[in-house]
């Protein structure tokens, strides 16, 4: 189908140079019949029309282009919780705000050998 | 677990070599009417002669144990109080039906006589232990040690004990090292640690937290608690040594130590887990939400953080200078600053580095 006439680029989609670079003619536009080049945006194939800029859009192609413009709009998701292994991702095991946040290492040469040991 | 099995395996000859080999640690600059004051005093507590020739232990700070055959002695500090240390050396002394402490031995005249006094030093005796050494940091007695320090919270405090024992001493070094790091300003690994140290207190400058906290539980505490103060004896099983810091204080004090450790990513979870769970199912009272032990431990183990990461740079730094002075066409430049530094001084620095980043989060007590 044709959803009328979007700008040339796609919403705020980043996308580079050899992204947008145009793969092949193959379709002739519904409306105006011009030529259409097919073009990649971030994995997704999309024709545009030379004559009008009209966009062609395969099934489902719309959906995926707003679910990864939602992708970037939104902030960037925080970090999963650190996980613990076993029953050790119980509360009482999490660190501290400052914590390091990893397993913590047994480092049995040196250092901090002598650090169970000393003041 | 039955402390008694414990002993006997910590007690494989390797691990009390240290402790008997003639000489481990080199006598000279020791004070000669000090060595042979300890000598005499030694052969007054073992007139058998099973004493034979004094053996250097550990001597830092001005302060020097030595061992005689089965005991051994300490000089402590000149400058530590008579009458503080007395009110300690009562306590451990005192009979009670579950010791932690090892209990010093009566000296000459006797009884309740714990010190004497040799030149400028304050000189107490103890029964020899096997102690513990780098080489059992894998066999390391979490849970006795957690056991015995939750046994040593709740140990009632009375009214004799509260007429005389001082605060305990924490954080016996944060200060000087502190100080000494201020010299060092300039280095970028001590912009982070004098920050952390800042969020210690709400005060100008900073201040070191004191040893009894307000809205906090006030307790016997040991005051420097690591598994160096742990000896192993015959059919008597695990005590902690060394009651010098011993006092009043906000139990979470005694877990600051590991509780940095684990915080600065150094202690296995399983083992912080094991030290924690089995306290305070002995119903240690520095943690009373076993779910969420941070708000009662987190200024603790901030504190200690930052006393292990200025006592490292400070001791890097000072070398290194000294070093510098020595060959100055050889002086590192500030690519190369980190060289040299152990991995366990870097994780307290970046704990430091967290610590002033999360400063003001609701979490932090």
């Amino acid at each position: 189908m044709t959803v009328g006439t979007l700008p040339n680029d796609v919403g705020c989609l980043p996308h580079t140079e050899r992204q947008v670079a145009p793969v092949s003619y193959t379709l002739q536009c519904p409306k105006c019949h011009a030529m259409m080049r097919t073009y990649n945006r971030n994995g997704i194939q999309i024709e545009q029309c030379d004559g009008c800029r009209g966009i062609f859009l395969d099934y489902g192609e719309l959906e995926a282009l707003t679910r990864l413009e939602g992708q970037w709009s939104q902030p960037a998701l925080p970090p999963p919780p650190y996980a613990q292994p076993g029953h050790y991702a119980q509360p009482g095991y999490a660190q501290p705000a400052w914590g390091h946040g990893g397993h913590g290492g047994h480092h049995k040469h040196g250092g901090f050998a002598r650090m169970l040991f000393s003041t | 677990m039955d402390p008694a099995v414990a002993v006997r395996v910590h007690l494989a000859p390797a691990q009390t070599g240290a402790l008997t080999e003639p000489g481990g640690i080199d006598a000279d600059g020791i004070e000669p009417e000090l060595l042979a004051g300890m000598a005499r005093l030694a052969r007054r507590l073992r007139p058998d002669g099973a004493g034979g020739p004094l053996t250097v232990v550990s001597r830092r700070d001005d302060r020097l144990i030595v061992r005689c055959g089965t005991v051994v002695l300490k000089a402590h500090v000149p400058t530590a109080d008579p009458a503080h240390l007395a009110a300690r050396l009562h306590f451990a002394a005192r009979p009670t039906p579950h010791p932690v402490l090892l209990a010093p031995l009566e000296l000459p005249p006797g009884p309740g006589t714990y010190t004497v006094r040799i030149g400028a030093h304050q000189v107490s005796a103890w029964p020899a232990g096997a102690s513990l050494g780098t080489q059992d940091a894998d066999a390391a007695p979490w849970e006795q040690t957690a056991a015995l320090l939750a046994r040593l919270h709740r140990d009632p405090v009375g009214r004799p004990e509260l007429a005389t024992l001082p605060p305990a001493t924490v954080l016996r070094r944060l200060v000087d090292r502190v100080g000494r790091l201020r010299r060092h300003a300039a280095h970028p690994l001590a912009a982070p640690v004098l920050a952390a140290w800042a969020t210690l207190s709400e005060t100008s400058p900073p201040s070191p937290p004191p040893a009894v906290r307000p809205g906090r539980p006030a307790t016997v505490i040991h005051g420097d608690w690591h598994f160096g103060q742990l000896v192993a004896l015959p059919e008597i099983g695990w005590r902690f040594i060394d009651v010098d810091d011993l006092g009043l204080g906000d139990p979470a004090w005694d877990l600051a130590r590991p509780a940095a450790w684990f915080a600065a990513g150094l202690l296995p979870v399983q083992l912080w887990a094991r030290f924690l769970d089995t306290y305070t199912e002995s119903g240690g009272p520095a943690v009373t939400d076993r779910d969420d032990p941070w708000p009662a431990l987190d200024l603790p183990a901030r504190a200690l953080t930052v006393e292990y990461a200025a006592t490292a740079l400070v001791d890097h730094l000072d070398a290194r200078h000294r070093d510098a002075d020595a060959r100055p066409a050889d002086r590192p430049d500030a690519h190369h600053a980190h060289t040299g530094l152990d991995e366990v001084c870097l994780a307290f620095v970046d704990a430091c580095a967290r610590i002033a980043g999360t400063a003001g989060d609701a979490s932090q007590s």
